[in-house]
C-alpha cells in the first residue's frame, strides 16, 4: 500500500516537473529520509516496548494452543518478530509483534465462540 | 407396584404420586440409562438426510467412494487409476510386516480379534477401560509396545502399510461403530464439535467445506462429501506421491485452513474419527483406495 | 514527527525500489490501486478469491460464492463492500466467507485494494 500511496506522490511530481529535475529531487529525499529514519527508530522503539508485547502473544498462544485452536501464521510473526528483534531492526519487529498478539487474541476468540456455538455449524 | 398398594385410597394422591415417581424416573434416565445409540442414530439419520437432499441421485452406498462418488469427471480418471491400483504395494508389504514376529515370538495376529482379519470395520471403538477411542492405528502400535517393539509413526509407512492391509482384509464389510455409554458419548460429542466448529485463520469447519458446499468447485476441485470419508483410508494420494493415514489427512486439511495441525492419533483426531466413523455407519470398507 | 518518521520511512522503502532495476520502475509507475487490488484478490496466499468465486479473466475458478461482478451495483455504498471482505460474518453470521481483515489475513489497506478492483467489475 504504501508503494502505490508513494506512486501517486511520485507521479505527480514527474508529471508536474521535468522527469530528470523530479529524479534529483526524489534522490535527495531519498538520503534526507534514510537518514533520519536510520537515526530515529532505534529511539522510537525500545526494547522495553516490545518484549511485553511478545510475552503476551507467546502467552495467549498457549492457551489457544491448548484449546486446539492456534493458526500456523501466528508462531512464524512471532519467531519473525524475535529475529527482527534480534537484528536491531525494532520498529519491523515492534509491528511484527503486535501483529502476532492480534493473531492470537482472534484466534482465542474464535476458539471461545466455538465452544458456546458450534452447533451454529451445523447445516440442519 | 408399591405405589398402588399405598395410594389406592385417594385418587388424587395416586396420581401426583405417580405423576413424581415418573418424572423421577425421567429424571434418573437422563442421568445415566439413556440410550445413547438411538441419540447417535438420529444424528447418523439427519447425517444421511442432508447427502440425500443435496445429491437427490447418488445411492447411500456410493458414498464409500468419496468425492469421486459425485463428480462424474474426476470419478472416470480415478477408476482408470484404480485399474492399476498405486496402493497395492503397501499393501504387499502390509501383509508381510504383519506376518514378521516380534522379538518376543509374538505377532500382530495375537493382538487382535480374528487373528487381524477381516476387523477394520469394528475401529475406532470406545475402550471402556482405557475411557477413549481406539482408532486401528493406535492399535497396531499399543500391540508393538505391549510385545515390547517400538511404536511406528502415524503419517506413512509400514503404519500406512499394515493399516492398509488389515483394511484390504475388511473389504466390504460394514462399519458398525457403536456409542454405547456416557462417556463413548462424550468422546462421540468432541469429535462432532471438532467437526463442525471453525477454526484455522480461514475460519472454515469441516462441515463448512464437506457439507455445505461439497460438490462445489474449490478453484479446479471439488470437495467430496463427509459421508463416507473414513471409509477408503489409509489411501494412496497423487499430491503426495505415496501412501498416507487418515490422520495425515486430517493434519493437511488443517493446514489448508492455516490452522495448526494435532497430533496425529492425539485424542482430537481420534475423537473426530470416531465421530466421522459413526457418521458413516452402513457403508462398506474399501480401503485403501487411491485420491487426486 | 513520529507520523512524519513513519510516512518517511515508506516513502524510502518505495524510493528504493524505483531506483533498483530498470523494468521494475515503468511497471510500479502505470500501477494503480486497482492493479494491486487484482494481484491481491487472484493471489493464491492473500485474497484467493478464485477459489470460490468466479472473476472475468481468471482461470480454475470456484463456484461456491457468487460471481463478482456488477459490484457497484450490487454494493451501491462502497463502504458495505469494504465491511463484506472485512468481515462477512458481520451481515450473516453463518457466512462461510473467511473475515479477511478481522482475521489479518489481508491488512486494512490490502481489504482497501481488493475493494477497489472489485468496484471495477
Amino acid at each position: 500500500m504504501a508503494l502505490l500511496h508513494v506512486n501517486k506522490i511520485g507521479l505527480a511530481i514527474m508529471a508536474t516537473v521535468n522527469r530528470e529535475k523530479a529524479m534529483t529531487q526524489l534522490r535527495i529525499l531519498f538520503f534526507v529520509v534514510l537518514g533520519m529514519a536510520l537515526f530515529s527508530t532505534g529511539r522510537l522503539h525500545a526494547d522495553a516496548d516490545i518484549k511485553p508485547i511478545l510475552a503476551d502473544a507467546r502467552a495467549t498462544l498457549t492457551t489457544v494452543a491448548a484449546k486446539g485452536f492456534e493458526w500456523t501464521t501466528t508462531r512464524q510473526l512471532i519467531a519473525a518478530a524475535e529475529v527482527a528483534l534480534a537484528a536491531g531492526d525494532k520498529a519491523h519487529s515492534l509491528n511484527l509483534a503486535k501483529a502476532a498478539l492480534n493473531e492470537a487474541e482472534k484466534s482465542l476468540l474464535q476458539a471461545n465462540y466455538a465452544e458456546a456455538h458450534w452447533q451454529d455449524g451445523m447445516p440442519f | 407396584m408399591r405405589s398402588l398398594i399405598v395410594n389406592k385410597k385417594t385418587n388424587l394422591g395416586f396420581a401426583l404420586y405417580c405423576l413424581l415417581a415418573f418424572s423421577g424416573f425421567a429424571g434418573a434416565d437422563a442421568e445415566q440409562g439413556l440410550d445413547y445409540q438411538s441419540m447417535v442414530q438420529r444424528d447418523i439419520n439427519d447425517f444421511k438426510a442432508y447427502y440425500k437432499t443435496r445429491f437427490p441421485k447418488i445411492e447411500f452406498s456410493e458414498y464409500k467412494n468419496g468425492v469421486y462418488a459425485i463428480d462424474a469427471d474426476s470419478r472416470e480418471q480415478w477408476l482408470e487409476m484404480e485399474d492399476f491400483p498405486p496402493y497395492e504395494f503397501a499393501v504387499d508389504e502390509g501383509e508381510a510386516l504383519f506376518a514378521v514376529r516380534f522379538a518376543n515370538g509374538k505377532t500382530y495376529a495375537d493382538c487382535f480379534a480374528n487373528g487381524g482379519e477381516g476387523i477394520r470395520q469394528n475401529y475406532p471403538y470406545f475402550d471402556n477401560k482405557k475411557g477413549q477411542v481406539i482408532s486401528l492405528e493406535l492399535a497396531i502400535n499399543d500391540c508393538r509396545e505391549t510385545n515390547g517393539e517400538q511404536p511406528l509413526a502415524y503419517k506413512k509407512g509400514p503404519m500406512a502399510a499394515l493399516s492398509a492391509y488389515m483394511a484390504s482384509t475388511s473389504a466390504g464389510n460394514v462399519f458398525a461403530v457403536a456409542v454405547a455409554n456416557k462417556e463413548a458419548y462424550q468422546a462421540y460429542l468432541e469429535g462432532k464439535k471438532f467437526f463442525y466448529a471453525k477454526r484455522g485463520q480461514l475460519n472454515f469447519s469441516c462441515a463448512d467445506c464437506h457439507m455445505l458446499v461439497s460438490g462445489q468447485k474449490l478453484r479446479a476441485d471439488i470437495t467430496g462429501p463427509a459421508l463416507g470419508h473414513p471409509t477408503g483410508f489409509p489411501v494412496y494420494r497423487g499430491k503426495w506421491q505415496e501412501m498416507g493415514t487418515l490422520h495425515r489427512r486430517y493434519a493437511g486439511c488443517n493446514k489448508n485452513i492455516r490452522a495448526m495441525p494435532l497430533p496425529l492419533q492425539g485424542r482430537a483426531y481420534r475423537n473426530l474419527e470416531y465421530f466421522q466413523s459413526v457418521m458413516s455407519q452402513g457403508l462398506e470398507i474399501n480401503g485403501p483406495s487411491s485420491r487426486k | 514527527m513520529l507520523y512524519f518518521n513513519k510516512k518517511m520511512i515508506k516513502i524510502t522503502a518505495c524510493l528504493m525500489g524505483l531506483f533498483i532495476g530498470t523494468g521494475i520502475p515503468v511497471l510500479w509507475a502505470e500501477s494503480r490501486a486497482v492493479e494491486a487490488g487484482k494481484v491481491l484478490t487472484f493471489d493464491r496466499k492473500k485474497g484467493n478469491c478464485l477459489s470460490c468465486h468466479v472473476i472475468a479473466g481468471g482461470t480454475l475458478m470456484g463456484t461456491t460464492g457468487p460471481p463478482l461482478m456488477m459490484m457497484k451495483l450490487r454494493f451501491p455504498d462502497k463502504e458495505k463492500l469494504y465491511k463484506q471482505v472485512f468481515d462477512a460474518r458481520k451481515r450473516n453470521q453463518k457466512t462461510i466467507m473467511p473475515p479477511f481483515g478481522s482475521h489479518a489475513i489481508l491488512s486494512k489497506e490490502e481489504v482497501g485494494a481488493v475493494v477497489e478492483y472489485l468496484y471495477t467489475l
